[in-house]
């Protein structure tokens, strides 16, 4: 059984960073108040090589570095980050346990999927692993920011390690600096009964758990049934930019805890509480194909916020998604499929704006002798017929020009002689006809007052070459359109 | 002075590779050199200019006592279908009637009605942004070609260009020749009588005969001469 930790080393100060569009890259160091003094709590790399180290006053922080950016502790981002880490170990381990904020324990995990940490380069993830939990936790002691995890086989590996990270209390820490011993091969050296006789059961615990003696159970954490995240901001949003920044943060760890329990996104609910208790203004998404793709379920709620313009500021964000089991399919290779139904998706929403819904779609001709009589379909909803081409019927023959029609015809002044017309002027055209085809007469619908048409058409050829149809309904006739 | 030569040529290479990473495909007119043209299985405009190219505008000039556009039209559809794509018809006067159109299936078919000339060339702008559409049509053929001319050349050209980056075959219809941008430039020719009326499909098809107007074809390498706009492409 191989047990790896996932740790982010100065987890409030990495918070702050989570939660910030601009994180800087200069020194950081986190504070805290303790006893009415601000000390440092914890501190970045760069600080560390200015001299800076936890503990320290504010002042003289800032006399080794002056230019030392101080930040304060995030209740709200340690959630979020919090909320990631274990998003991301549940995609790796359905044997997952949430040992302390910031810090998470995982059974027999698979590779590491690179993709965890490159959608958030400014996170410091430190894996190690080995044949314990608690070998595996000291291991992450062993690497660096930016580097793979390392795997240790024993307690001998770790016989560098400072003795910090055995967590042992202050004065016994002390103790043993004054005995010469720094790392933890020297106290692993130690017999247990004396350190056990000495130290108390503190040091003794640390000795048992760098022995790797024991293999202490998991409490193993239940992963989440529900796919919500929010986040109530601590201070209000004007502008799309941050809302975004936010968004993706918050789609990144639902795309991963959907990934974890072999799920898609069948919708979302978006909702953004507003300053001063105005009421929220919630939408809820249906996706055109179920997806986890952190890029898709943002883009889909971007097209729409892209135009939105609210009220008031907005002061919390809260995503819930609806989930849907997935459900792998095969492409035809015969049928024409949708390349990125997303993004057709959000071409639809723009013509939709532009033009309408009810002006896009695949044409269908109604069962109907009734002219021009067409219903627009969703494009993908039409199928071509199933089944051997050699049993279906045959092809309609076509004859003539298509036509291009007027919607809604056009009023056109007829000449009539012997019941054929003769000449035709109107607004578009005008000319005497030269020759003559019909009439045609239709009617329908008879059974419906309200529905009950009836027309007579003929096609006619100017003396310019133009070719038309008219319609004359009653006593009116019109020019339906003209054929190409 | 052999020494200055190669530090000569490896500067140059180390500046064509810079320039390369900035301007990208820009400086390199490999694509232009290849060409691929899609037949309409339609004689009349296969025969003579072999077909309609892809990732360029064509224009299809449409007079108004002319016929054989509805041809070209049921061509592409047919074409989109043996494609296995889609195709976008963005129909600038609402003019498309599917029941005379000859096409049986209209599945590949998605059709956007607009009432004005900007409305369709906003639309055509969306859908060719769009890869899950390889053939675009847009009829402006029922307005004033004033109108289109009107608007700004930088619109047909940022066409051109979206069409060139999907590859898209993206042919318009106009009253009258519109397009700066185009590279082919067809014209139908005078309708025939009504007597064609008459006439199946098949054979209206095999007796179109369109006019071409213009066929940009690209230029084919100078002999001996540097390859590209600024001779990055050898290099």
């Amino acid at each position: 059984m191989a047990y790896w930790v996932w740790r982010l080393p100065d987890f409030g100060l990495q918070a702050v960073r989570y939660a910030d569009p601009n994180p800087g890259r200069g020194p950081e160091a986190l504070t805290v108040e303790r006893a009415r003094r601000t000390l440092l709590e914890a501190c970045n790399e760069a600080a560390r090589a200015d001299g800076v180290a936890p503990g320290l006053s504010v002042s003289r922080a800032l006399a080794r570095c002056p230019g030392l950016r101080l930040v304060s502790r995030s209740v709200s981002a340690e959630k979020r980050l919090d909320a990631w880490l274990r998003a991301a170990a549940w995609r790796h381990s359905p044997y997952v346990e949430l040992t302390r904020p910031g810090t998470v324990t995982l059974r027999d995990p698979v590779p590491f999927l690179a993709d965890t940490v490159s959608r958030v380069p400014e996170i410091d993830l430190r894996r190690g692993g080995g044949p314990t939990p608690d070998l595996a936790e000291l291991a992450t002691g062993l690497t660096r920011a930016g580097e793979p995890g390392i795997r240790v086989s024993g307690p001998e590996a770790l016989d560098r390690l400072p003795l910090a990270y055995l967590g042992l209390p202050p004065e016994t820490e002390a103790v043993l600096e004054s005995w010469g011993l720094r790392d933890c091969g020297a106290f692993r050296r130690l017999s247990r009964e004396q350190v056990a006789g000495r130290m108390g059961r503190a040091a003794a615990g640390a000795w048992d758990r760098l022995s790797g003696r024991e293999v202490r159970p998991l409490r193993i954490a239940a992963p989440p049934r529900r796919f919500v995240a929010e986040l109530a901001l601590e201070y209000a949003i004007e502008t799309l930019e941050p809302l975004l920044f936010i968004l993706r943060r918050l789609f990144d760890e639902l795309s991963m805890a959907l990934e974890g329990a072999v799920k898609v996104a069948a919708a979302i609910h978006l909702r953004l509480a507003l300053e001063n208790g105005h009421p929220p203004y919630v939408r809820t998404f249906r996706l055109p194909e179920p997806t986890c793709r952190p890029e898709s379920l943002l883009r889909t709620v971007y097209t729409v916020l892209e135009t939105l313009r609210l009220e008031h500021r907005v002061v919390g964000v809260a995503l819930r998604i609806v989930p849907a089991p997935e459900r792998p399919r095969q492409r035809d290779m015969l049928s024409t499929e949708l390349r990125d139904s997303h993004r057709f998706n959000e071409t639809l929403a723009c013509l939709a704006a532009l033009v309408g819904p009810e002006a896009l779609g695949t044409p269908a001709c109604r069962d109907t002798h009734r002219s021009d009589a067409v219903v627009l379909r969703p494009l993908g909803s039409v199928r071509p017929p199933a089944g051997n081409p050699e049993n279906r019927s045959p092809k309609p023959e076509y004859r003539g020009y298509s036509l291009d029609r007027f919607r809604p015809p056009r009023r056109v002044s007829v000449s009539v002689r012997a019941g054929r017309p003769r000449a035709v002027e109107s607004a578009f055209c005008r000319g005497r006809v030269v020759a003559a085809r019909g009439p045609w007469h239709g009617s329908g619908e008879w059974w419906e007052r309200l529905r009950y048409w009836r027309e007579v058409e003929w096609d006619v050829q100017l003396e310019n070459g133009m070719l038309l149809r008219l319609v004359r309904t009653g006593g009116d006739w019109r020019l339906a359109g003209i054929y190409r | 002075m052999t020494n200055h030569r190669q530090a000569a040529g490896g500067g140059r290479a180390a500046v064509v590779a810079e320039l390369r990473e900035r301007a990208g495909g820009a400086l390199s007119p490999a694509a232009l050199r290849e060409e691929k043209r899609f037949s309409l299985a339609l004689p009349g405009i296969d025969d003579v200019c072999g077909g309609i190219p892809a990732g360029a505008l064509t224009e299809v000039v449409v007079p108004p006592a002319s016929a054989g556009s509805g041809l070209i039209l049921e061509a592409l559809v047919e074409l989109a279908r043996r494609e296995s794509a889609y195709l976008a018809l963005v129909d600038g006067s609402d003019s498309f009637d599917p029941e005379t159109s000859g096409l049986e299936r209209l599945e590949q078919l998605f059709w956007v009605r607009c009432s004005r000339p900007e409305q369709a060339v906003e639309a055509a702008d969306i859908l060719l942004r769009d890869s899950n559409f390889r053939f675009h049509v847009v009829n402006l053929s029922h307005h004033d070609p004033g109108r289109l001319r009107k608007m700004p050349g930088h619109v047909w050209y940022r066409f051109q260009r979206l069409a060139g980056q999907e590859g898209a075959v993206v042919v318009f219809f106009s009253a009258a020749a519109s397009i700066p941008s185009a590279r082919l430039r067809l014209s139908c020719p005078a309708g025939g009588g009504i007597e064609r009326m008459d006439w199946p499909r098949e054979r209206l098809a095999a007796g179109l005969r369109v006019d071409v107007l213009r066929d940009h074809r690209p230029a084919a390498p100078a002999k001996g001469g540097k390859d590209g706009l600024l001779g990055l492409a050898a290099s």
